[in-house]
């Protein structure tokens, strides 16, 4: 603020640059053109004034830029982070779920499996027996 | 107090023994399936539970996410008026470094006398700024 109201004084009292067109021998070794004080003194401060936008301009840009690619990254860890927990969740809970149908699938299966396969086997040929003797019985 | 006849109970087992089988594997055959029907919604209820599980975790990761991703964005934008703010305010030096710059050529050329003593001064500015020739 303070260097606006700066600047707007030194403004206010500036003289206005002019330039004047002369003509051959018309107070002049050549046609050409004239400046006034103002005027040459813009002119000179002309590069430098370029220079410094420039360079104002170049490091503008780039802090804009840099601070873009500062969001995408963080976006881009978010996202790894949020994939990352998504997966190790999954992970974790396809576990536990294998664990449970486990504990399922082993609880289906007779510890003493051949005991009850040789129980089985007798059963049916007892069962076959049976039904043979009562049907021939009642025939 | 009722006086079972076992006799008579085993005369009636004997007599309609294949009855009694059928009822008996019609039981068992009933027991197994509700077993293994058991054995089944538990293992559902283990998916089930899972999927729970994973739902409501993906909703928390996904919360989470949200809000950094807010807060990323908030200190996106913080540092972008930031760095707008500064860049006004070097642009406004800049004018003010011009101008000062101006005024001071204006007065070496006048306590200088550049435009009719040392015209020579000036010349010579003039030259290494733009390179033109100087033609008195």
């Amino acid at each position: 603020m303070l260097l606006k109201i700066l600047l707007f004084s030194m403004a206010a009292h500036a003289q206005t640059p002019q330039f004047a067109i002369l003509g051959e021998n018309e107070p002049a070794p050549f046609e050409g053109v004239l400046f006034n004080k103002r005027g040459i003194a813009e002119l000179l401060v002309m590069p430098m004034e370029y220079r410094l936008q420039c360079d104002l301009e170049v490091e503008y840009q780039i802090d804009v830029q840099a601070t873009e690619f500062e969001l995408e990254r963080q976006n881009f860890e978010i996202r790894l982070d949020a994939l990352t927990q998504e997966y190790d969740l999954r992970i974790e809970q396809k576990d536990i779920e294998i664990a449970a149908l486990q504990e399922a699938m082993l609880a289906q299966a007779p510890t003493r499996k051949w005991w009850w396969f040789a129980g089985g086997v007798v059963a049916g040929v007892g069962a076959t027996y049976a039904a043979y003797r009562g049907f021939n019985e009642r025939s | 107090m009722v006086k079972v006849d076992w006799l008579k109970v085993l005369g009636l087992a004997k007599k309609n023994w294949k009855e009694i089988t059928i009822i008996i594997l019609l039981l068992t055959v009933i027991g197994k399936m509700r077993y293994d029907y058991k054995q089944l919604e538990n293992a559902y209820e283990a998916s089930q539970q899972s999927l729970q599980n994973q739902i409501d975790g993906l909703q928390e990761i996904h919360a989470e996410e949200l809000e950094r991703k807010e807060h990323a964005l908030r200190t996106y934008r913080e540092a972008l008026d930031l760095l707008e703010r500064q860049y006004e305010q070097e642009r406004v030096e800049v004018e003010v470094v011009v101008e000062e710059r101006i005024i001071e050529i204006e007065t070496t050329i006048d306590n200088r006398r550049q435009f009719t003593e040392n015209k020579e001064e000036l010349a010579e500015q003039i030259i290494d700024t733009f390179g033109f020739q100087y033609a008195p």
